[in-house]
């Protein structure tokens, strides 16, 4: 009996011990300091991944073949007519930073898929898509 | 005198007749003398002819016509499952000009029925191509587009733009505007009407056409008054043209010549081309309406190809006198000589007699006067203009003819005016003030584009912008944004914050002692408790906690570029900045911390439709998301509990917004700022004397808001991807479970949970309550 009753406080005592690591608590109310990791290194968890509607997807297609006949700066500007339809659509944000960095211009290419990041909806590909882009203007001078 | 001796031979005298003396000799020198004067003369006269023709030429062929730049609203993009209800889209297809019908035939028409709207929509040419016609089908249901359709038939279009709305024009200074057409596009119906009414030789004279003149005068005797005009086209476009409107002999005779000039150098198709465009055809308040392509849309809301033969027939008529015969003022006058134009085409063989009765039968088919494009929102054009000014000089955005592509919204223009008219009635009989004041700012919070600009109350009038210019304390507007930095600075929601009285070094190191609205104290409050509840010395607290230093670092990383004194009443807004600039600021909150520069103007084409200018999409990440989502949401609760909850009653049911409250001392500005999913707006509420308003943020520029947002999407509920709605007992801004009395779930960071359990938890638990004490 006694064995299991030390067996069962043990259970209890290490179970005490695995919820959040327990320091000292810190005074309530008082800051604690600490730097926040960057936006895009945050990993998300599965959200239902967003879907274009047919507005938006002709926009994209559109958008799509502009950039593969070279004309970059018409492909941005249809890919902003989505937007302001669907200003949520992660897809849409990714493709103007694919676009930007295609121009050169890395430090938009950045901005635009950290937005397209930070928003939900947004799937695995989509995130790493971001992640190389983000990547990639970090490299560039 | 003395006869000289007479010659043998007899000359024959130089006068007829007999009797007469012959002319002395000496008058020959006397003549020799005439002839000088007559040689300078008829130098004089050729070189004045040079100069008219000289005149002629440079007028002629530089830059004709001043043409003001047409500046467009947004275009409505219809699409399924736009939230759209056929009123404003109606409303929109009126100030379009479109023609309501049974059956739309020509673009520009449309009929509505029972939900189900037939619209046959004109082509455009935007920066980034060309928009065709349409004939579309659409129905709607529950305010939202159900279905879009091609209503020929084909696969169903995932989205149409329509063509944009004209909301101003930018005038060079004598405000003369034009619809400039080429000679091809001048209808012949147009054309030989012209030629048969004003000038039937118009082809073949030489510029002056004196057979005509003789040809009127015997009108004119005939008919014991003027009834005919002996001048040419020509003539008439030189009197339009070049000269004023004195009417001289001298000038008569400058017609002339410059006609003679005109004829001679250019071609007739030329010369009727410039004529077409130039010929005055009334007058709209200040501004002149020259040229058929003009005129046609001014009288008749139609596109001069659109226009029917009875329209063209009056268009022709009142080029004798546009304001004597302007079919608005003076109907019956008009529709008379419309006839008289008529009886002309049919008795020259233009048009068939049968087809001049029925045209004579028709009514005048006038459109009603529009509103003028130019002057219906000042506020947002200084907007335009100033952007503008930084990429063109004010000479091209005058004379240039370009087309400038706006951000405007006008239906939320409209709401937003109308919302300042009747709320500022109503405040100044409620609060005993008067003289009141407003500004509004709305903007898309994720772009910037700046959708509606309201300058003061007085709406089409042009006179100190508040929106742009009127610099005023912010009050507690400025409190989401230190806050916010405190969020990134190791502070959560549920944080406590010590709100109690305390003396700190103000101005001129007096003490300065800040009190609470309602002058109670109210000990330790969450975080989020402070900002919804807007207490000022929780807020004074937490501001010198973090720093003056780093909230002034703060508000510069947020955008606000104003002069900041490092003073505790810094938190408390004692901070002056236009609604535009706290418009940008709020921008950031609105957008998941991403900055966009405000902008009004998104494209510039010239007169010719080739695109010059684009502004692009901007953004930078300037503030963290996590915190601003936690801003965010802290922001709704100020809206759903806090200082804002009075918008409740105003808003739809579920409709989930966020919003800051803002006062300045002695209620002299009334200040709300928030956002929606899709838009972020602030409002000001004060006297331009700065005298105090009588207005709490709560009680004037709320209300106003509220009325702009009503129609907004609601604030979606997702957070990014590491924050977490957890369980919090506010008073101890400890852990809670949703049993806990008082316990709210709040946004907080993960990893930054408090750590410790709040009693209301620990009693359900007393196993793991005995061992916690050990650790």
């Amino acid at each position: 009996m006694r064995i299991v009753s030390i067996l069962l406080i043990s259970l209890v005592v290490l179970q005490a011990c695995g919820t959040g690591g327990r320091d000292r608590p810190a005074p309530v109310g008082e800051h604690r300091p600490g730097p926040r990791t960057p936006a895009e290194a945050a990993p998300a968890p599965s959200v239902r991944p967003y879907r274009s509607g047919p507005a938006a997807q002709a926009l994209l297609d559109k958008a799509r073949a502009q950039q593969a006949s070279g004309d970059l700066d018409a492909a941005a500007a249809t890919l902003e007519r989505a937007l302001r339809i669907e200003r949520r659509n992660p897809r849409l944000w990714n493709r103007l930073a694919q676009v930007r960095l295609a121009q050169g211009r890395t430090a938009e290419a950045a901005s635009f898929a950290a937005k397209s990041n930070a928003l939900p909806g947004a799937d695995a590909a989509l995130r790493r898509d971001n992640q190389r882009i983000l990547a990639k203007a970090r490299t560039s001078p | 005198m003395a006869p000289k001796p007479r010659r043998k031979t007899r000359r024959r005298s130089k006068t007829a007749g007999s009797g007469k003396t012959r002319r002395p000799r000496g008058s020959r020198r006397w003549l020799r003398w005439l002839w000088l004067p007559l040689l300078a003369l008829g130098m004089l006269g050729m070189l004045y002819t040079l100069y008219l023709d000289q005149v002629v030429r440079v007028r002629f062929e530089g830059k004709r016509w001043s043409l003001p730049a047409r500046v467009y609203a947004r275009p409505l993009e219809l699409y399924v499952g736009l939230p759209l209800r056929p009123e404003d889209l109606l409303a929109e297809l009126e100030s379009l000009g479109y023609e309501r019908s049974r059956h739309p035939e020509r673009p520009g028409s449309y009929s509505y029925y029972k939900n189900r709207l037939l619209l046959r929509t004109r082509a455009f040419r935007y920066h980034d191509g060309a928009e065709p016609a349409h004939y579309l089908e659409l129905r709607f249901a529950n305010g939202t587009v159900r279905s879009l359709r091609h209503a020929g038939g084909g696969r169903d279009p995932a989205l149409v733009r329509l063509d944009p709305v004209l909301i101003a024009n930018i005038y060079p200074s004598h405000n003369e505007d034009r619809i400039l057409l080429r000679r091809e596009e001048l209808p012949q119906l147009l054309v030989d009407s012209l030629l048969a009414v004003e000038d039937r030789d118009f082809v073949h004279h030489h510029g002056v056409n004196p057979l005509a003149i003789l040809r009127a005068l015997w009108s004119n005797i005939r008919a014991g008054r003027v009834v005919q005009g002996g001048s040419t086209l020509t003539q008439q476009l030189v009197k339009n043209f070049y000269l004023s409107h004195e009417r001289s002999l001298l000038r008569k005779f400058n017609e002339a010549i410059m006609a003679l000039s005109l004829d001679r150098r250019y071609s007739k198709d030329a010369i009727l081309e410039a004529y077409a465009n130039e010929i005055y055809l009334g007058q709209d308040g200040s501004r002149a309406i020259h040229g058929f392509g003009l005129a046609s849309r001014f009288y008749f809301k139609r596109a001069l190809a659109d226009l029917d033969l009875p329209r063209v027939a009056l268009l022709v008529g009142m080029i004798k006198g546009p304001s004597h015969y302007n079919p608005r003022s003076h109907p019956r006058r008009a529709k008379q000589r419309r006839d008289l134009v008529l009886d002309v085409l049919a008795r020259q063989g233009m048009v068939s007699e049968e087809r001049a009765r029925r045209a004579k039968a028709a009514p005048l088919g006038v459109g009603p006067k529009g509103g003028r494009p130019a002057g219906r929102y000042p506020a947002f054009m200084q907007l335009v203009r100033q952007q503008l000014l930084r990429d063109y000089r004010e000479e091209d955005l005058n004379s240039e003819g370009l087309s400038v592509f706006t951000t405007l919204d006008p239906h939320l223009q409209a709401a937003a005016r109308d919302s300042v008219t009747q709320r500022l009635k109503q405040m100044e009989r409620s609060a005993r003030s008067d003289k009141l004041e407003a500004a509004v700012v709305v903007a898309a919070g994720d772009s910037g584009e700046v959708l509606a600009l309201v300058g003061g109350r007085r709406a089409g009038y042009s006179g100190f912008n508040r929106a742009l210019d009127a610099v005023r304390p912010i009050g507690s507007l400025v409190k989401p944004l230190y806050y916010l930095d405190a969020l990134s600075a190791g502070y959560t929601p549920a944080s406590l914050l010590r709100d109690q009285a305390v003396t700190l070094k103000g101005a001129d190191g007096k003490p300065w002692r800040p009190r609470n609205f309602d002058g109670k104290t109210h000990g330790r409050v969450s975080l989020h408790e402070a900002l919804t509840r807007s207490h000022n010395l929780a807020s004074v607290d937490l501001g010198m906690e973090l720093g003056l230093g780093r909230v002034i670092r703060g508000l510069r990383r947020l955008g606000v570029e104003r002069n900041l004194r490092p003073l505790p009443s810094l938190l408390l807004g004692a901070l002056s900045m236009t609604p535009l600039e706290v418009a940008q600021v709020y921008q950031v909150l609105a957008a998941g911390g991403f900055r966009a520069p405000l902008r009004a103007v998104r494209e510039v084409t010239d007169a010719q439709g080739r695109p010059l200018t684009r502004y692009p999409l901007a953004i930078e990440p300037v503030a963290d998301a996590r915190a601003v989502y936690q801003m965010g949401w802290m922001l709704q609760q100020v809206v759903e509990r806090g200082t804002g909850r009075g918008l409740k009653a105003q808003l739809p049911e579920g409709l989930r917004l966020a919003g800051k409250t803002g006062t300045s001392n002695d209620l002299r500005d009334s200040w709300f700022a928030g956002f929606s999913d899709d838009r972020v707006a602030v409002v000001w509420v004060g006297r331009d004397d700065n005298a105090p308003a009588g207005l709490t943020g709560a009680a004037g520029a709320m209300r106003v808001w509220g009325d702009i947002m009503g129609d907004a999407r609601s604030l979606q509920q997702q957070p990014p991807g590491d924050v977490r709605m957890t369980w919090i007992e506010p008073a101890t801004g400890l852990l809670a479970d949703a049993d806990c009395p008082g316990a709210l779930q709040v946004p907080l960071v993960r990893g930054t949970e408090p750590q410790r359990k709040a009693d209301c938890v620990r009693d359900g638990d007393p196993v793991s309550n005995f061992f916690e004490q050990f650790f």
